[in-house]
């Protein structure tokens, strides 16, 4: 009877360490998943800040007077950024759900195994421990899809706001352009500047629109995977329970 | 255990996630993935042992 | 191995549109509260299991309460 009692403790023990790495584990992904998203979209805001600077600057003015319009594009451009994190994030929290569930649903799993040793139930003790391994391959995929969920983010990003300061060739200008800018600067600033650049993010916009559509499309697929090996768990399990030990033969 | 994301109580200190470099972060994660293992495998052991009462 | 799952990339109907409910509930989520949230989870989870263990009789309750989890 003290044994039996000592081992009972074990395992909760046991369950609870086990807990606690997980708590530990969602901490650090989540933490360096944020880290990631914020660090580029700063660095893309920036980017594009630099380059409609450099741009009024090529063409004689200061870009102080353009303060209010940069503020504007800047906000668009963030908001853009926004809309596709927070879709990514979407299919990172229903991933990270989808662990969750397995994680609690597999130690329910390793209490029922306990039940039936104590039951002597052979067939119920089969089903629990085939049940417990199946949703650890389950995990495996929740785990996989969540770096792929991070790295495509990323790639993602890179894609579709690309570095803009990078592509642009402010180079030398002659006496003879810096005098035209002096009087004909601020038309071109409208034309080749403000003007580009409204297009540019009416165009953002359009794209992002799209791939927000693909994302969620693929973030479905990504969920339903999961899904349908949770289902197949269940039926296994039920199928070995009715004694059909081979999925149904 | 912590309130803020970016720390957690690791190896019986308070460690900041967000200003350490990805291999030592990398390092945690690995270390935390091992110790879920060795639950498992204490708890496969635990398993084994009640059967064999 | 016969009853061991294989993962699947070709979903049933079933599992999409258990997936595009979940996914509805984790719009309303932010990543921030993950961890929080998996702490009140988990505690309640650990509290059913460490009853269960004391009430050994009520073996077939936890049973029920896995396969009605699976249906989530």
């Amino acid at each position: 009877m003290n044994t039996k009692v000592s081992l009972e403790n074990e395992l909760v023990n046991n369950l609870q360490e086990l807990t606690t790495a997980e708590q530990d584990e969602l901490r650090v992904v989540s933490s360096v998943y944020i880290d990631e998203y914020e660090k580029l979209k700063t660095e893309k805001i920036k980017s594009f800040e630099n380059s409609l600077y450099e741009q009024i600057r090529f063409y004689g003015k200061n870009p102080d007077l353009y303060q209010k319009q940069i503020n504007g594009f800047l906000k668009k451009y963030e908001a853009m950024l926004d809309l596709l994190i927070k879709e990514y994030n979407t299919r990172f929290i229903a991933v990270n759900n989808e662990l969750q569930d397995t994680q609690n649903n597999q130690k329910i799993a390793i209490v029922n195994i306990k039940f039936s040793i104590t039951f002597n139930d052979e067939i119920k003790r089969k089903a629990s421990e085939s049940k417990k391994d199946n949703y650890e391959i389950v995990m495996q995929e929740c785990v996989r899809q969540l770096s792929s969920c991070k790295d495509e983010m990323i790639g993602k990003i890179n894609e579709i706001f690309y570095n803009k300061d990078k592509q642009l060739s402010t180079g030398k200008q002659s006496i003879f352009e810096k005098i035209k800018n002096r009087f004909f600067g601020k038309q071109k600033i409208e034309n080749f500047v403000i003007q580009p650049v409204e297009i540019e993010l009416v165009r953002l916009e359009d794209t992002i629109n799209n791939e927000l559509t693909n994302i969620n499309e693929e973030t479905v697929m990504n969920i339903a995977v999961i899904k349908d090996a949770r289902m197949q768990t269940q039926k296994i399990f039920n199928n070995m329970l009715k004694g059909q030990g081979d999925y149904g033969e | 255990m912590e309130n803020n994301l970016g720390e957690i109580f690791y190896n019986g200190k308070i460690v900041d996630l967000q200003n350490m470099q990805k291999a030592q972060t990398m390092e945690i994660l690995n270390d935390l993935r091992d110790k879920q293992a060795i639950s498992k495998e204490k708890i496969d052991i635990c398993l084994d042992k009640m059967r064999n009462i | 191995m016969e009853n061991t799952i294989a993962i699947n990339s070709r979903p049933s109907l079933e599992a999409i549109k258990q997936a595009k409910e979940s996914i509805e509930n984790a719009k309303g989520k932010e990543v921030q509260n993950m961890g929080s949230e998996k702490v009140e989870k988990d505690q309640k989870v650990i509290a059913e299991i460490g009853k269960a263990l004391k009430e050994k009789e009520k073996e077939d309750k936890t049973v029920a309460k896995e396969e009605k989890g699976e249906s989530r």
